[in-house]
């Protein structure tokens, strides 16, 4: 095996590595879906079709709601974007996140169906600084969390009332993989060399109170986007100001 | 309910927009890339701090909310969170950290 080929395998192994617990956490919301949808009456084909062309967890139960309120037909598919308008940013972000190298439009497209809020959020990691550059290891990541989401549509389809009887409080352990990713890339972000950085409790504490206030205000999902880009655009603008008033001091 | 073709076009213009949200601005970031250069350190921090701020409200919305809530709920929640987190911070291994959460949240569900 040459280098190259050593590479893609290592670059492989590293991505289904960190893919296997959005895979796992995939399993219950997917689930979930595949059992709903059944219950309003759609075919299997038409819930694993949804499943695998929109792909984005919480528009599909949106998507499902609304079609069986017979809304009219922009209205439900204005409200799928709206959802998942915080996607936008996520893109431009893994294009700042590495500078030394441009992506093609192949490999946007090839990758761009799977950038979902969790494969984004474990790419986006400090410590896989060196692997995201990598198109295997993205694409690694990315469709074994599809494969995770396309399986527990069918699972919850087939045998997802059954699952859940036979082994007691299944739904309770799938139903924390999601908060548990989130909470691992979090402490992940919190610190550094393991020591806590306190200055991340400034952002923290930011982010969560500008949801909260959008939330109130009925933002909705678009307000996930909307306090994130305030947040994180208020602490460079911060650094930028510190750094400027440094640099006068320096001057005088 | 797919009975009049009205399914199909609202999926395949919803996943559509959805897939061009995702792809978009990412190319249109590509092209303007050569041009942010000067701007690349300010750009490094806002990806460091806007994953942990988007991730921060991802966690709270995926708080079960929607079930009945009791006060060993949050308990289950909190223990298995604080587990979780201890974990991250010495094994520093994303599948070790989710599946130690995973099973001391259904090991409090029993104590429930």
């Amino acid at each position: 095996m040459n280098n190259t080929a050593k590479d893609t395998w290592r670059y492989a192994v590293r991505g289904f590595h960190d893919g296997f617990p959005i895979f796992l956490g995939y399993l219950p919301p997917s689930m979930a879906f595949g059992m709903t949808a059944g219950q309003f009456h759609w075919a299997p084909w038409q819930i694993v079709l949804v499943s695998a062309i929109l792909y984005a967890g919480t528009s599909q139960f949106v998507l499902l709601s609304l079609t069986a309120a017979h809304l009219p037909g922009w209205s439900s598919v204005v409200t799928v974007w709206m959802v998942n308008l915080r996607h936008v940013a996520y893109g431009p972000a893994l294009t700042l996140a590495h500078s030394r190298k441009r992506r093609s439009l192949a490999e946007i497209l090839s990758i761009g169906w799977g950038l979902t809020d969790e494969v984004f959020a474990t790419v986006c990691r400090p410590a896989e600084r060196e692997n995201r550059e990598d198109l295997t290891y993205l694409l690694a990541v990315a469709i074994l969390a599809y494969a995770g989401w396309i399986g527990g549509t069918a699972l919850g389809i087939g045998f997802g009332q059954t699952f859940l009887h036979r082994i007691p409080h299944a739904s309770a352990a799938f139903g924390f993989a999601l908060p548990a990713l989130f909470l691992y890339i979090l402490t992940g972000s919190v610190t550094a060399r393991r020591r806590w950085q306190w200055k991340r409790m400034r952002l923290l504490v930011t982010v969560l109170a500008l949801y909260v206030f959008l939330a109130s205000m009925g933002f909705g999902m678009s307000g996930v986007l909307l306090a994130a880009l305030l947040a994180s655009g208020g602490e460079v603008v911060w650094l930028f100001r510190k750094s400027a008033t440094a640099a006068k001091e320096v001057k005088l | 309910m797919s009975s009049d073709g009205r399914w199909v076009w609202i999926l395949v213009l919803a996943a559509w927009g959805t897939w061009l949200e995702r792809v978009g601005p990412w190319f249109l970031m590509t092209k303007l890339g050569p041009r942010l250069e000067k701007y690349s350190r300010y750009a490094e921090i806002w990806v460091e701090n806007f994953v942990p701020a988007i991730v921060t409200i991802l966690w709270i919305r995926s708080i079960p909310v929607n079930q009945h809530l009791g006060i060993t709920l949050w308990e289950q929640f909190a223990a298995a969170s604080v587990v979780t987190v201890v974990v991250a911070w010495i094994s520093n291994s994303l599948a070790v950290s989710v599946l130690t959460g995973m099973v001391s949240y259904w090991l409090g569900s029993f104590i429930r």
